[in-house]
C-alpha cells in the first residue's frame, strides 16, 4: 500500500485550477494526476475546456460563463478523495517501443556546436551524461537507460515534447543529469535528451537543455500525417504511455527512417491494464511482467 | 483574394485559437487581443470566429482583389486606403485594386483586420490560428510575407452597413503605463513575504523581449523562500516540479525579470507560477509595447469574474447596436 498527500488546489486567474498533489516527483503522485483526469474527463462535465496532468499536478481550464469555478472545485475534491484510495488508480495505457541509435554522430555534432553552453565542453553529450553518472563502459550506460520504460508523466514545453520517468528502478539506479548551463537555441529532431530524471524525444528542431544521448529512429510528431498510427494525433505522446527505448545500431537506423519516409513504419506498441498498486508493491518485477514479450 | 505588397513587422492570420490541445503541448494561439478582435469580425458580419489578421507594431501593405468591406479595430495603427485615412472601429468598403496601408503606430501595439467572410486559410486542429513557432495553421504556418496570397472565404451571412462605427465609450485607450490585474497563487508560496509585496508595489518596465510566446518585465529581484529542493524539482530556488502553465500566468527564473507567458507560450516547465492574469487584461497585455511601464494589481477571483463579465457586456452591447443600427 502506500499513501497520497492531500492535494492542495488554487486558482490560476478566472479561466484555470491548479492542483498539486505532492511537490516533489514521484511515481505514485503522476499516477493519481493520471486516474483524476481520466475520471474528469469520462465525466464530461460541460464547461471543461482542457484538462492537463502533469509530472505531481494538473491543470483545468474551464469557461466560467458555463461552469461556475467554485462548483467545478467541488468536483475535483470529489474525485480527488476517490482517487486517494491506490485500488482506485487502474489505468489503461499503451507500450511504445523508441528505437534509438545512442552516441550517435548527429548528438555528438550538437555537442561540439554548443559546447560553450555546457558545463563540460571537452566531453560530448552522451561522455558527460556517462560520467556524472558513473559509467565508463558505453554499451553498460546504453543497458542502464534502455532496460526500463518511461511513464510519460506530462506532455507539453512544445507541442509533443513528452516527459519519461523511469519506472521499476530504485533512485540510485537512475540516470540523472543536470540541464544545459545554457539552452541550446538548436536542438535536433527525434533527439534524445536526458535532464534531471527525465528523458524527453524533441518533437521539433527548437531549443533544449536537455543532455542529448542519441537519435529516435521514430518520429513523435508527423506534420504530414504520413504514418497510420499518428493518423488521428500527430503526436505519439499521450500521458500514462510507457516509452521503451531499444538501443539499435546505425544501419537499423537507416532502415526504419526510410519505412518512415515512405510512411510504412508501424511504432512497435501494445495495450496493457496497469495496476499502481500492484506496481508499488512488486516494483521492477512487476514491470517485467508487462514487458514479456514485448 | 488579398495580395501582399509588403508584410509589416508580424503579421499573422489569428481566430479565438486552438482549444483543447493544451494537455499535448499545443498552446491555444490566436488573436491576443481578444476583444478587439472580436468587434473586428463583428463589423464585418463574421462569424465570431473567423480568421482575421493581427498586425503587430508596423503595418502592411495588402492590395484587395476584390469588391469587399473590412474593419480595423485595437491599439491605433492608423489605417489608410490609397494613402488616405480611413477610421478604425468601423465598417469600412474597399474596391478591387485599392491599398491598404498604416502609419506608425500611435497606442497599444496590434490592430486586428477582419474581411468579409474571413480570411479563407485550412483548419489545423480545427482552427485557423496561425503557431509560428512549430509552423502550424494560419498561412503555411508562418507571418505574411511579400507576394503571399490570401484568399477570402465566402461572404458573410449577413451584411453590415458599411459606416456602422462602435460607440467611442467602447473604444479601448491605451497609455504608456498599465494596470494588469492579477489572482495571486498557484505556487506564489515560493515567494518570501517581502518578494510578494514588491512584486505588487513596484513598476515593472516591459523589456524587448514581449511578444505572442509572452512578455519579460525588469524590475527588482524577487527572492525565494530557502527550502531543501524536493526530489524532481531542479537545483535552482525558483524551479518546482515541472507544472501546467495556464496562459497569463506569472513565472520569475531564478528571481530575475519576470515573465508573463501569453498566447504561443510553452504549457509546461519547471518554474514556480506566482500569479495569472485575468482574461479581461489578457485584451490589454497585447497592447502593451517594450519600454512601458506595468503595476500588477492583486484581484480576488470574484472580482476577475466581475471584470470578464463587463467585457462579455461590453460586446453584446457592440452586437446588440449593429443588429439594430448597422443593417
Amino acid at each position: 500500500m502506500f499513501t497520497l498527500p492531500e492535494t492542495r488546489f488554487d486558482f490560476g486567474g478566472d479561466e484555470y485550477i491548479y492542483a498539486e498533489i505532492s511537490r516533489d516527483m514521484s511515481a505514485e503522485s503522476n499516477f493519481k494526476a493520471l486516474a483524476i483526469v481520466n475520471e474528469l474527463r469520462e465525466r464530461n462535465i460541460p464547461g471543461i475546456v482542457d484538462i492537463v496532468p502533469s509530472n505531481a499536478s494538473y491543470l483545468v481550464r474551464y469557461n466560467p460563463e458555463i461552469l461556475s469555478p467554485r462548483d467545478l472545485l467541488d468536483y475535483l475534491k470529489e474525485i480527488d478523495i476517490t482517487k486517494s484510495d491506490p485500488a482506485q488508480l487502474n489505468l489503461s495505457i499503451r507500450m511504445v517501443e523508441i528505437p534509438t541509435w545512442y552516441d550517435d554522430p548527429i548528438s555528438r555534432q550538437y555537442s561540439e556546436r554548443f559546447k560553450n553552453r555546457h558545463q563540460e565542453p571537452g566531453l560530448s553529450n552522451f561522455e558527460f551524461a556517462m560520467k556524472a553518472n558513473g559509467f565508463t563502459d558505453k554499451e553498460a550506460f546504453i543497458e542502464a537507460h534502455s532496460r526500463m520504460p518511461n511513464l510519460i508523466t506530462m506532455v507539453g514545453f512544445l507541442p509533443g515534447t513528452a516527459w519519461g520517468f523511469p519506472l521499476g528502478l530504485a533512485p540510485g539506479e537512475i540516470i540523472q543529469t543536470p540541464k544545459y548551463l545554457s539552452p541550446r537555441t538548436h536542438t535536433p529532431r527525434q533527439g534524445v535528451g536526458i535532464g534531471g530524471a527525465f528523458t524527453v524525444v524533441y518533437p521539433v528542431n527548437g531549443t533544449g537543455s536537455y543532455q542529448l544521448i542519441g537519435m529516435s529512429a521514430v518520429p513523435v510528431y508527423d506534420a504530414d500525417k504520413r504514418l497510420i498510427d499518428l493518423e488521428d494525433a500527430y503526436f505519439l505522446a499521450r500521458p500514462g504511455d510507457l516509452w521503451k527505448h531499444r538501443p539499435i545500431d546505425e544501419q537499423e537506423y537507416n532502415r526504419i527512417v526510410a519505412e518512415v519516409e515512405q510512411g510504412t513504419y508501424r511504432y512497435h506498441m501494445k495495450q496493457i491494464d496497469f495496476s499502481p498498486q500492484e506496481y508499488v508493491m512488486k516494483g521492477k518485477a512487476y514491470i517485467q511482467e508487462l514487458m514479456e514479450g514485448f | 483574394m488579398i495580395h501582399v505588397l509588403n508584410p509589416g513587422l508580424q503579421t499573422t492570420v489569428q481566430d479565438q485559437g486552438r482549444i483543447g490541445y493544451y494537455e499535448i503541448g499545443m498552446p491555444p494561439s490566436g488573436a491576443m487581443d481578444k476583444y478587439s478582435y472580436t468587434i473586428a469580425n463583428l463589423l464585418v458580419g463574421n462569424d465570431e470566429n473567423a480568421a482575421a489578421l493581427e498586425i503587430t507594431y508596423m503595418g502592411p501593405t495588402l492590395e484587395f482583389r476584390e469588391n469587399t468591406v473590412i474593419a480595423v479595430t485595437g491599439g491605433e495603427i492608423p489605417p489608410k486606403i490609397n494613402g488616405k485615412p480611413i477610421p478604425m472601429w468601423e465598417t469600412v468598403s474597399v474596391a478591387s485594386g485599392d491599398q491598404l496601408s498604416f502609419d506608425f503606430v500611435k497606442q497599444g501595439a496590434r490592430v486586428y483586420l477582419a474581411v468579409a467572410g474571413g480570411v479563407d486559410v485550412p483548419a489545423i486542429m480545427e482552427s485557423r490560428s496561425t503557431y509560428t513557432l512549430c509552423g502550424i495553421g494560419g498561412f503555411e504556418g508562418r507571418a505574411l510575407q511579400q507576394g503571399d496570397e490570401l484568399r477570402v472565404g465566402p461572404v458573410a451571412r449577413e451584411s453590415v452597413r458599411v459606416g456602422t462605427r462602435v460607440p467611442d465609450a467602447l473604444i479601448p485607450q491605451f497609455a504608456k503605463s498599465h494596470e494588469i490585474r492579477v489572482v495571486i497563487g498557484l505556487c506564489s508560496y515560493r515567494l518570501t513575504a517581502e518578494s510578494k509585496q514588491s512584486f505588487l508595489s513596484q513598476e515593472w518596465t516591459v523589456t524587448p523581449e514581449a511578444n505572442r510566446v509572452g512578455y519579460r518585465f525588469k524590475g527588482e529581484r524577487l527572492g525565494f523562500v530557502p527550502r531543501e529542493q524536493p526530489f524532481g524539482a531542479g537545483s535552482n530556488p525558483s524551479n518546482v516540479v515541472d507544472l501546467g502553465y495556464p496562459i497569463g500566468s506569472i513565472q520569475v527564473p531564478d528571481g530575475v525579470e519576470p515573465i508573463a507567458l501569453l498566447n504561443d507560450a510553452v504549457t509546461g516547465g519547471g518554474y514556480a507560477t506566482i500569479a495569472t492574469v485575468i482574461s479581461a487584461d489578457l485584451n490589454r497585455m497585447a497592447q502593451i509595447k517594450s519600454n512601458e511601464k506595468v503595476r500588477f494589481v492583486s484581484v480576488t477571483l470574484e472580482e476577475a469574474l466581475q471584470a470578464r463579465s463587463e467585457v462579455k457586456d461590453r460586446i453584446a452591447h457592440i452586437k446588440q447596436a449593429i443588429a439594430e443600427n448597422g443593417r
